[in-house]
């Protein structure tokens, strides 16, 4: 079983590693957003020492390992298992005496760490020298930030293997996960600290499942959060991933048999 | 004349066409109108969070900065109805070679292509923008002449010319480094972020918006003509020279590229 993780993982580098242009061309995309948010938040602090509690350095820092987060996070997998579906290669991956799930997640894993690599690598030293991006406030935590950045990753993939078993009923699920991207960008924290908004509003997104993706890795990043409360916050995340990843099964489940009624 | 009146006829029956097939899709359209929504839903939200913690950015308030990303929304609505058939250039046109049957037909390439790919489903998105706008104009309200309209709807104008010129040039690239991925995906990022004041940003910045890829063009510099700041009046005046020049040089990439077409030979 680990040998064929360890095939999985290798066969999802090459993959990333293989075609040049493309992650090269989305690794002209991050630079692009980064340097404009970088921008942004210049400007929101030019009249202003804090905003939300946070300064110009943190908020920087906290949108450039936003960034960098997702740049590795970013595997697509819910669309890659779409375009399975629509070619009838699905039935194929079916077959395999492997649960599908695992596969596509180690698969992703491989694709993650090739991007790690090529995209992730090149935006750290654009960080740390272009835009002020700050080490980690506290090294003692690093565990904990270890931690809530693997389950972050869980929550992306587990937020993927859903939209791409949606395809088993849909088929058609690019507009889905475009559109669930969207939402995981804005209620994940990616497109700004989720405590910029007004109390009410924060107090309901520190909800979501989605804030374990981006927002909280990186207030431990920051030493924004006590210690006393990251190890509740990370349970709750790891309870919210069971609960993702078993309906996730339970939709594998039942997607796996419609589509072989489709079958033939 | 004639062949001009014929070419004219068959494209317009290709557009009605393409609305037949956009409305048989009755989920496509609802799941677009869906995907439109949250994007908007998205971009507002980043322009409130920001607004509900500091007056104004820059001086501008968060009507003014919803009245630029409206008027942006327009623009590329619009373009997005008659020439996203340009993202498709890579893949489909140019390494799966389709772009053989289109080359063997009398009439012209790259209308054939907008016929094509006509995409009446984004009209989403151009109803967001213009929703967008009215709301925000309302809300600051506005003294609009019919002069402000007029030169507002040639910005407009040029604000389309020149996408579809920027996304026809980085489309001819696929001619010469051939790859199904094409080279567009910075200009995303780019066209997200020309929806804020570009005073906003480094001066580096705002000339790389302004002439390099003058996105500047398709809502700031629209949006200070309804917005009545005369300081901006002159750029804004440019927008049509701009779009002008880009589409010279958009059309001579698209033909130097064509020439370059070698089709895969299956």
């Amino acid at each position: 079983m680990r040998s064929l993780a360890g095939s999985l993982i290798k066969v999802g580098v090459l993959e990333t590693v293989a075609f040049r242009l493309k992650p090269l061309m989305m690794l002209s995309a991050y630079p692009v957003i980064m340097l404009a948010n970088y921008c942004l938040y210049s400007a929101i602090f030019k009249n202003a020492d804090t905003v939300a509690g946070y300064t110009v350095a943190q908020a920087i820092t906290y949108m450039g390992i936003a960034w960098l987060l997702r740049s590795a996070f970013n595997t697509q997998t819910d669309r890659l298992i779409g375009s399975r579906v629509r070619s009838g290669d699905i039935a194929l991956d079916l077959m395999r005496p492997v649960y599908y799930p695992a596969l596509v997640f180690w698969q992703g894993l491989g694709r993650s760490m090739g991007r790690a690599v090529i995209i992730s690598v090149p935006l750290v030293v654009f960080s740390a020298t272009v835009l002020d991006v700050s080490p980690p406030k506290d090294l003692g935590n690093w565990a904990f930030l270890a931690a809530s950045i693997a389950i972050g990753y869980l929550m992306t993939f587990s937020i993927y293997l859903l939209v791409g078993i949606a395809a088993f009923f849909i088929e058609y699920n690019v507009e889905l996960s475009w559109t669930v991207d969207m939402t995981v960008r804005l209620l994940a924290g990616l497109l700004i600290p989720l405590d910029f908004f007004p109390e009410k509003i924060a107090s309901f997104l520190l909800y979501s499942p989605f804030r374990y993706i981006y927002f909280l890795p990186i207030q431990i990043y920051l030493g924004r959060i006590p210690v006393g409360e990251i190890i509740p916050a990370l349970l709750t995340g790891i309870l919210w991933l069971i609960g993702m990843l078993t309906l996730g099964h339970i939709l594998y489940v039942i997607g796996a048999r419609r589509l072989t009624i489709h079958g033939g | 004349m004639k062949t001009i009146c014929r070419t004219f006829h068959l494209l317009a029956s290709f557009f009605a066409q393409r609305v037949k097939v956009s409305m048989a899709y009755r989920f496509d359209f609802f799941i677009s109108t869906v995907s439109t929504v949250a994007f908007g839903v998205m971009n507002i939200s980043l322009l409130y969070a920001i607004c509900s913690r500091i007056p104004t950015l820059l001086g501008w308030s968060f009507n003014e900065l919803l009245l630029i990303y409206g008027l942006g929304e327009l623009n590329f609505g619009v373009f997005a109805m008659f020439f996203t058939f340009l993202y498709r250039v890579p893949s489909h046109y140019i390494v799966e070679g389709k772009l053989d049957q289109i080359l063997t037909r009398p009439a012209p390439t790259y209308l054939q292509l907008a016929a094509e790919g006509f995409n009446f489903k984004d009209i989403i998105i151009v109803i967001k923008g213009i929703g967008i706008v009215i709301y925000a104009s309302s809300q600051l309200s506005l003294d609009l002449s019919v002069a402000h309209l007029l030169i507002t709807a040639l910005l407009c104008l040029s604000a389309v010319a020149i996408y579809s010129s920027v996304f026809t040039i980085f489309a001819s690239l696929s001619f010469w480094v051939i790859d199904r991925a094409g080279f567009f995906s910075p200009l995303f990022p780019i066209s997200d972020f020309s929806r804020f004041p570009v005073t906003i940003y480094p001066l580096g910045i705002r000339l790389f918006l302004t002439w390099l890829v003058p996105f500047a063009f398709v809502a700031f510099y629209p949006a200070t003509v309804i917005l009545d700041r005369g300081e901006f009046l002159n750029m804004a005046g440019l927008a049509p020279l701009v779009a002008l020049a880009f589409v010279l040089v958009a059309s001579r990439f698209w033909k130097a590229g064509l020439a370059r077409y070698e089709s895969t030979g299956t």
